[in-house]
C-alpha cells in the first residue's frame, strides 16, 4: 500500500477531515449552542467540529513528508462484496431469507479466484440451512424463510 | 465481600450447565476466529453480539468475555505455523514462532504460548480479583468531573498508544465521539445529525458499526489476495518442550505477565501494546539479545504471556470504572450497556453475583482452552487451511443477518455498507478504526459528564483542576501528549525526518 514517494494522498486526507469538521459545524449551528454552565446541544458537536477541522490541517500537513500511500483497490472482489449485501438487504424482504442469503453466497464467492459453483452451490445451501436454524427457529427474528 | 465468599458466589453462578456451556461456545469462537488470519476478535464479538441480545446477561456476558480471551489463545497458532498473525495481538509471536516453526519446534512452540498464556491469564485474573472491587470502592466517590478526565486520558491513550501516527489516532476518536453525537440527545431531547432520516434518530447502530469497520472492512482488504497456505508441520511427540526450554521460558513469562497486566490496567491501552513491550523488555533485560528473531524462546513466552495478561487486566478498569481499555472491551462495555449492565463502582455491590461469576468463568474458560489446545492442535492446523473461497461468504452472511436480527432493520445493515467502507479507506491511510469505535461508545458519557460537571461548577472551567483525581488524569494525559509531541519536535529542529 505504501510507495515511497510522497505524494498527495496523505495530505488529502487530512483535508477530507477538515471539510467533515466543517460540516459538522456548519449543521450544528441548527442546534441550540447555549452557555458554558448550560449547554445546548450544539456545544459538544461544535467543539469537536473544531478539533476535526484543527487535527486535519495538522494530519494534512505533516502527510507532505510521508511516503505516499496508493491505494491499490481491487475493484472486482471489492464489487461482489458489497453487491452481494446490498442485493441480500433487497431480497430478503421482499423474497425470503433462502432466497437472499442463496443470493448473497453466490455472488459474493465470486470475490476470490478459483470458485467452483457446486462448491458455492453447497455452502449457501449450508448456510441457509443454518441461518434458519439459529436465527427462525432458534432466534424468532420475523422473516420468512421464503416470500414476504 | 471478601475474596473466599466472593468466589463461592462466582463457583455458584459460573457452575451451571448453561454458563459453562456459553462459556465452551465463547473461547471455541474465540479460538477459531483467533487462529484464522485476517478476522480478528473485534469481528467476531460484534458478530455474535446479536444472538447474545436473546440469552440471560450472565451468559452473554461469559460468552462474549471468553471470545476474546480465546482468540488470544487462537492467534499465536497462525503466527507461529504460518508467519501470518491471527489477530494483530499476536503479531510480534511471529517474530520468534515462525523461526522456530522453520527449525522443526512448531509444536514446542504452540505448546510454550498456550502455557504462557494461561499463566498470564491467571495472573491477571488474581489481580482482577484483588484489584476491582478496591477500585469499584474508590470510584464510589468520583463525580462527573473525574469520570470526564479519566474517559479523557483512556481516549487519548488509545489514540496515541496505537502502533501508527498519534494524529491520525486522535482524528479517529474525535470522528467517533462525533458519530455518538448522531440521534436524540438525552439532556435536551433535540434530534442531532438526523438529516430527517427516521431511523438516525435513535443514533447509529453500535453492532453495524463495528461489523463494517471490522468485519466487512477486513474482507474488503483479503479479498482477492492470494494466499500462501501451507503450515509448518507439527508432529505430535514434538510437543513437550526440554527440560531447558522449560529453565528459559518461565522468567520471561513472570514478567511478561507483570508487563501486560500493567499495559491492561491502564486506560487505552490494550493487549497489542502489551506483547510489544514485553517483547521489548525481554530483548533489553536478554543476555543474549542476538538470539531475538532467530527462534528464541523468550520471545514467544513473554509476548504471549503479556497479551493475555493484558486482555484479563483490561477487565479491571472495565467493570470498576467503566473506561474500556481497548475497543475490544468498549465493545463489551456496549453489551452490557445493551444489557442495561452499567459498569459502574456500584456494580460490585449491585451485581456481585455477575462480577464473581464472570470472574470464576475466566478460570473455567482459561482451563478449556488449554484442553481445547495441545490435544487438538491438529484440528486447528486444519481450520488454518480452509479456503478464504469459503470462508468469505459465510462470515459475510453471519454478518448480514446478525446486524438484521438486532431490531430487523434493512438500514443498519447498509450501516455496515458505508462503515465497511469507511473502515476500509481508514486501514489503507493508516488511520486506526479502533480509537473510533471507542470514541463512539464512550461519546454519549463523555459528554453527559462533561456538561453536568460545569452544570454542577455552574461554569467554573477550574472544576476539573480543583479537584485532586481529576486533576492527575489531566497531568496524566498531558504528559502522554507530551511525550508524543517533544520527540516530533526535537527531530524536526534537528533537521531529521520526522517519525513514520
Amino acid at each position: 500500500m505504501k510507495t515511497s514517494k510522497p505524494n498527495k494522498h496523505e495530505t488529502i486526507a487530512g483535508l477530507v477531515w477538515v471539510v467533515l469538521g466543517l460540516a459538522a459545524i456548519f449543521v450544528a449551528r441548527g442546534y441550540a449552542f447555549g452557555t458554558i454552565t448550560r449547554m445546548g446541544p450544539g456545544f459538544v458537536p461544535v467543539m469537536l467540529g473544531i478539533l476535526l477541522v484543527v487535527f486535519g490541517l495538522f494530519a494534512a500537513w505533516q502527510g507532505r513528508t510521508l511516503p505516499g500511500v496508493s491505494l491499490n483497490l481491487r475493484l472486482r472482489p471489492f464489487a461482489y462484496i458489497i453487491v452481494g449485501i446490498v442485493v441480500w438487504v433487497l431480497l430478503v424482504d421482499w423474497a425470503g431469507f433462502v432466497p437472499a442469503t442463496v443470493a448473497l453466497i453466490l455472488i459474493s464467492a465470486q470475490s476470490e479466484r478459483g470458485m467452483k459453483w457446486t462448491e458455492a452451490a453447497l455452502l449457501a445451501a449450508g448456510m441457509s440451512l443454518v441461518g434458519y436454524l439459529i436465527f427462525i427457529r432458534g432466534i424468532g427474528i420475523p422473516i420468512a424463510a421464503f416470500g414476504s | 465481600m471478601d475474596l473466599i465468599s466472593g468466589i463461592a458466589l462466582g463457583l455458584n453462578v459460573a457452575v451451571t450447565t448453561e454458563a459453562l456451556l456459553f462459556c465452551l461456545i465463547g473461547v471455541s469462537v474465540g479460538m477459531f476466529i483467533g487462529v484464522l488470519p485476517g478476522i480478528g476478535p473485534l469481528a467476531a464479538v460484534a458478530m455474535t453480539l446479536p444472538i447474545t441480545y436473546h440469552l440471560e446477561p450472565m451468559s452473554a456476558l461469559i460468552m462474549l468475555a471468553g471470545i476474546f480471551y480465546g482468540a488470544q489463545y487462537g492467534g499465536s497458532t497462525a503466527s507461529i505455523l504460518l508467519n501470518l498473525p491471527g489477530t494483530s495481538t499476536t503479531a510480534v509471536t511471529a517474530l520468534d514462532g515462525y523461526p522456530m516453526a522453520k527449525q522443526g519446534r512448531a509444536g514446542v512452540a504452540l505448546f510454550i504460548t498456550t502455557i504462557t498464556s494461561f499463566v498470564g491469564g491467571c495472573f491477571a485474573i488474581v489481580l482482577v480479583m484483588s484489584f476491582a472491587p478496591a477500585l469499584g470502592q474508590m470510584a464510589l466517590k468520583f463525580s462527573s468531573a473525574e469520570y470526564f478526565s479519566i474517559m479523557l486520558l483512556g481516549l487519548v491513550a488509545a489514540a496515541t498508544m496505537s502502533l501508527g501516527s498519534p494524529i491520525k489516532g486522535l482524528i479517529s476518536v474525535v470522528a467517533g465521539l462525533l458519530l455518538a453525537t448522531v440521534g436524540m440527545d438525552s439532556t435536551s431531547g433535540v434530534v442531532r445529525y438526523s438529516f430527517g432520516v427516521l431511523e438516525l434518530q435513535d443514533g447509529l447502530n453500535l453492532v453495524a458499526m463495528a461489523m463494517g469497520l471490522f468485519g466487512v472492512a477486513e474482507l474488503l482488504k483479503n479479498a482477492g489476495k492470494p494466499r500462501d497456505l501451507a503450515p509448518q508441520k507439527v508432529r505430535m511427540r514434538e510437543l513437550i518442550p526440554t527440560r531447558k526450554d522449560m529453565k528459559e521460558c518461565w522468567k520471561p513469562t513472570l514478567r511478561g505477565s507483570v508487563v501486560g497486566s500493567f499495559v491492561g490496567i491502564l486506560p487505552g491501552a490494550g493487549p497489542t501494546l502489551a506483547a510489544f513491550l514485553a517483547y521489548a523488555f525481554e530483548k533489553r533485560v536478554s543476555r543474549t539479545p542476538e538470539k531475538f528473531g532467530r527462534g528464541a524462546i523468550e520471545g514467544i513466552s513473554a509476548p504471549e504471556a503479556a497479551n493475555n495478561a493484558s486482555t484479563q487486566a483490561a477487565f479491571i478498569p472495565t467493570l470498576a470504572l467503566g473506561i474500556p481499555g481497548d475497543a475490544g472491551m468498549a465493545v463489551l462495555l456496549g453489551a452490557m450497556m445493551i444489557h442495561g449492565i452499567t459498569p459502574r463502582p456500584e456494580f460490585f455491590t449491585t451485581n456481585a453475583d455477575l462480577f464473581w461469576g464472570l470472574v470464576v468463568s475466566f478460570w473455567i474458560g482459561n482451563f478449556m482452552l488449554l484442553i481445547l489446545n495441545i490435544p487438538l492442535i491438529g484440528f486447528w492446523v486444519r481450520v488454518l487451511t480452509v479456503p478464504q473461497r469459503l470462508l468469505f461468504p459465510a462470515i459475510l452472511f453471519f454478518i448480514c443477518i446478525g446486524v438484521y436480527s438486532v431490531s430487523n432493520s434493512p438500514f443498519d445493515v447498509m450501516t455496515v455498507i458505508v462503515f465497511g467502507i469507511v473502515g476500509y479507506l481508514m486501514n489503507a491511510y493508516g488511520y486506526p478504526p479502533a480509537p473510533m469505535l471507542m470514541g463512539f461508545i464512550l461519546g454519549p458519557m463523555i459528554e453527559q459528564h462533561f456538561r453536568r460537571a460545569l452544570l454542577f461548577s455552574r461554569g467554573d472551567i477550574t472544576t476539573f483542576i480543583d479537584r485532586p483525581i481529576s486533576a492527575t488524569f489531566l497531568v496524566l494525559t498531558l504528559l502522554l501528549i507530551a511525550s508524543i509531541a517533544i520527540p516530533t519536535l526535537i527531530a524536526r529542529r534537528r533537521g531529521l525526518p520526522a517519525e513514520d
